[in-house]
């Protein structure tokens, strides 16, 4: 009788089984996609993670180098401003003695130095302002329609020692661009004022700019037939602020030029590139 | 070949600079040659041609530390080579002039032996004699 109720019992409980056995497994099914999509958002927590280590990571990169050249255009400012001022104490001193020995004639040319001294530290001041102007004019910059070629003769009016003259279209492809106006006018400025003074001194300057439309990007190659520069030496340095190259000895200038053609072309995601050959002159291709 | 006690050179990219400097120089009274130099460039052509000709080498150059072609160390090594390879041992005295108190710089000053002396812009009559003085170029 006991065997009986026992065998009985047992086999209602494996019926009962039975019949729980496809909610069991549907269970089980649950708990392994359950399981798997854990798994999967364990990976896209990793995945997330990792990205946000990497952009940590760039960001750190981005930040380092920004504090470094913010440390490098300290250095060469200081040191530029400073010596337009030390200059002007060396002079004072020069004169103060010259004119106890009342000398007449070396007290003018000490102060035909100082007036030299003087203008040369207010252009570098205007140049440093350009750069922190293009900081802000970039950042809420406007675009506006501008006809290339009447703003080109404006500019190279201002430029010392060079006239339409020196300066030759060649491909017109198009004669109007959407661009920030002052950006552009630095570019132009730029380029012609670097023309201007690095010219070779056995030939007459010739500029001669191509419009050309490529792919229905808008392009100006820009050449001239000074005196170069020497790419592969200078490759590193060629549009870093404050670099100025071999041969520019003599010639004034603080090495803000190319820098800041750089940093107006890539504000507006375009691209520039420099070839030359010493004593060829250069050829610029930009991509606005 | 040996060392002109009665010459100096003064490298400064800056030509009025050189102008005062040279000034300075010439008041103190010791030297008969005052050669300035606006690139170190300049310099070194200088010293080419004084090696070939077999003339007296300068035997103090006052240097500016920040140039265009090359710093005022770079320079420093660069003459150091040129008298090595030329087999002379000559040893003339380097003075560093600064603008700045930039990190950068004195760095620089103590990887470079060669460089004797640290001298703040703007050089003047007192400055320049002490030096004199510490390298024997006058008596006490």
């Amino acid at each position: 009788m006991m065997q009986n109720e026992l065998l009985k019992r047992l086999i209602e409980r494996n019926l009962q089984a039975e019949d729980l056995s496809p909610q069991i497994s549907s269970f089980l099914e649950l708990v392994d996609f359950t399981l798997c999509q854990m798994i999967e958002e364990r990976r896209m927590v990793d995945r997330a993670t990792e990205s946000m280590l990497e952009n940590a990571e760039n960001l750190t990169i981005r930040l380092t180098r920004m504090n470094e050249s913010l440390d490098s255009f300290n250095y060469h400012i200081s040191h530029d401003l400073k010596t337009g001022f030390m200059n002007t104490i060396g002079l004072s001193k020069m004169m103060l003695k010259y004119l106890e020995l009342k000398d007449m004639d070396k007290l003018h040319e000490i102060l035909d130095k100082q007036i030299d001294n003087s203008n040369s530290a207010l252009k570098l001041i205007d140049q440093f302002l350009e750069i922190s102007k293009l900081d802000t004019e970039f950042t809420f910059g406007v675009r506006e329609r501008i006809e290339i070629r009447p703003l080109l003769a404006d500019i190279i009016e201002t430029i010392p020692n060079l006239s339409i003259d020196n300066v030759a279209y060649g491909n017109q492809d198009y004669t109007e661009i959407e661009y920030n106006l002052n950006g552009l006018t630095s570019i132009f400025r730029n380029l012609f004022t670097n023309s201007s003074k690095y010219r070779s001194p056995e030939r007459e300057l010739k500029i001669t700019i191509d419009f050309i439309l490529e792919d229905g990007n808008k392009i100006v190659i820009y050449r001239d037939n000074g005196i170069g520069i020497d790419i592969e030496e200078h490759k590193s340095k060629l549009f870093k602020p404050f670099m100025r190259f071999a041969h520019s000895t003599g010639i004034e200038g603080t090495g803000i030029g190319l820098y800041l053609i750089r940093k107006i072309i890539d504000s507006e995601k375009g691209e520039i590139l420099l070839e030359s050959e010493l004593d060829k002159g250069v050829q610029f291709t930009i991509k606005f | 070949m040996k060392l002109d006690t009665q010459s100096i050179v003064l490298v400064d990219d800056n030509d009025v600079t050189n102008y005062y400097n040279a000034d300075i120089v010439m008041e103190s009274g010791v030297f008969t040659k005052v050669i300035t130099h606006q690139s170190p460039i300049q310099t070194l052509e200088f010293l080419k041609t004084c090696i070939s000709n077999e003339q007296d080498l300068p035997s103090i150059f006052v240097i500016d530390v920040k140039m265009p072609e090359m710093d005022g160390f770079e320079l420093i090594d660069e003459i150091d080579e040129l008298l090595d390879m030329a087999g002379l041992e000559l040893s003339p005295v380097f003075i560093i002039l600064t603008t700045s108190t930039h990190m950068r710089d004195f760095e620089q000053f103590d990887k470079t032996p060669l460089a004797k002396k640290f001298v703040s812009k703007p050089l003047d009559q007192e400055k320049f004699l002490e030096v004199l003085k510490e390298f024997e170029f006058v008596g006490e």
